[in-house]
């Protein structure tokens, strides 16, 4: 009996196959480099919805810690309200805006128009 | 960066173009060699570079690394063929594994016999085979191909041919 490598050689199916055609191996590398596009594109894409989430939470996070830093203008809300210092019998007028920048007039009490 | 993740992405599938027009021809003549027919062959080296070009970040740079790369894989989707076949072969033992066609010469049915022998083997010990007596590889090139110990190669070697040898002189019954 021959030796196995000799019995394979002889039965090699590559001494009768020409291999692939020049189609054949135009259509698979064509449907190769379509899948790498699509893998491509599809984790491009798929970072996008993460990226606008995260910048979504930061900009949440950041009006959260501005807030807290800023006095609190729920009890002054476009009213103007008057509190006048006894001491000094000046009189204040005192309002903030929604934005919560505070306004303060003091008026002059020695001004006479 | 948008601009940035574009290039990345275009890097890729060029490389993707590049690895396929390097390994194709080799890889086809190891599939062959494999499979039971050139269809198989086909399908396989296309699920080998598909599987490349799914995941590119994990082929590794350099020829012979990506050529290693592409063995293994290859080696691995004929295993799990081979794995389903079997499992189905053990709910119906009427299934065989893939076989050349038949010929009507009988030094044709000779050769089918050998190759009929050779694919009964389980996929790395074939691959193993074919590498080292088809190839010419030596045994350290196969452990690094397949990374695998040499001791581990050449267990298969012995363990193939024998079971070859088994397989034909019982007149090809597996």
């Amino acid at each position: 009996m021959k030796a196995v490598n000799d019995l394979l050689r002889e039965a090699d199916p590559l001494n009768e196959d020409p291999g692939l055609s020049d189609v054949e191996v135009r259509v698979m590398r064509r449907a190769v480099v379509e899948a790498a596009n699509e893998r491509q594109a599809a984790g491009f894409f798929a970072y996008q919805p993460l990226a606008v989430g995260a910048v979504l939470v930061l900009m949440i996070a950041a009006g959260i810690t501005t807030g807290r830093h800023l006095p609190s203008s729920r009890n002054s809300v476009s009213r103007p309200s008057s509190a006048p210092t006894v001491a000094e019998e000046r009189r204040q007028l005192q309002f903030a805006t929604p934005g919560g920048t505070r306004i303060i007039w003091t008026f002059d009490p020695e001004f006479h128009p | 960066m948008v601009a940035t993740a574009e290039r990345s992405q275009e890097d890729a599938v060029a490389r993707i173009g590049a690895l396929f027009d390097t390994h194709h021809p080799r890889l086809y003549r190891l599939a062959r060699r494999l499979a039971g027919s050139t269809e198989d062959a086909r399908d396989l080296v296309q699920e080998t570079f598909l599987r490349a070009a799914r995941s590119p970040s994990s082929v590794p740079e350099g020829t012979s690394h990506e050529e290693a790369w592409l063995v293994r894989v290859l080696v691995n989707i004929c295993r799990d063929r081979w794995r389903q076949i079997a499992v189905r072969r053990h709910h119906d033992p009427s299934i065989s594994y893939p076989t050349s066609s038949g010929h009507p010469e009988s030094a044709l049915i000779a050769k089918s016999m050998v190759w009929q022998a050779l694919e009964g083997l389980p996929p790395r010990r074939r691959a193993i085979l074919v590498l080292y007596e088809l190839e010419g590889k030596t045994i350290p090139a196969i452990a690094r191909l397949l990374d695998v110990s040499a001791v581990t190669v050449r267990w298969h070697l012995s363990v193939g041919r024998r079971e070859m040898v088994t397989v034909l002189e019982s007149g090809g019954r597996s």
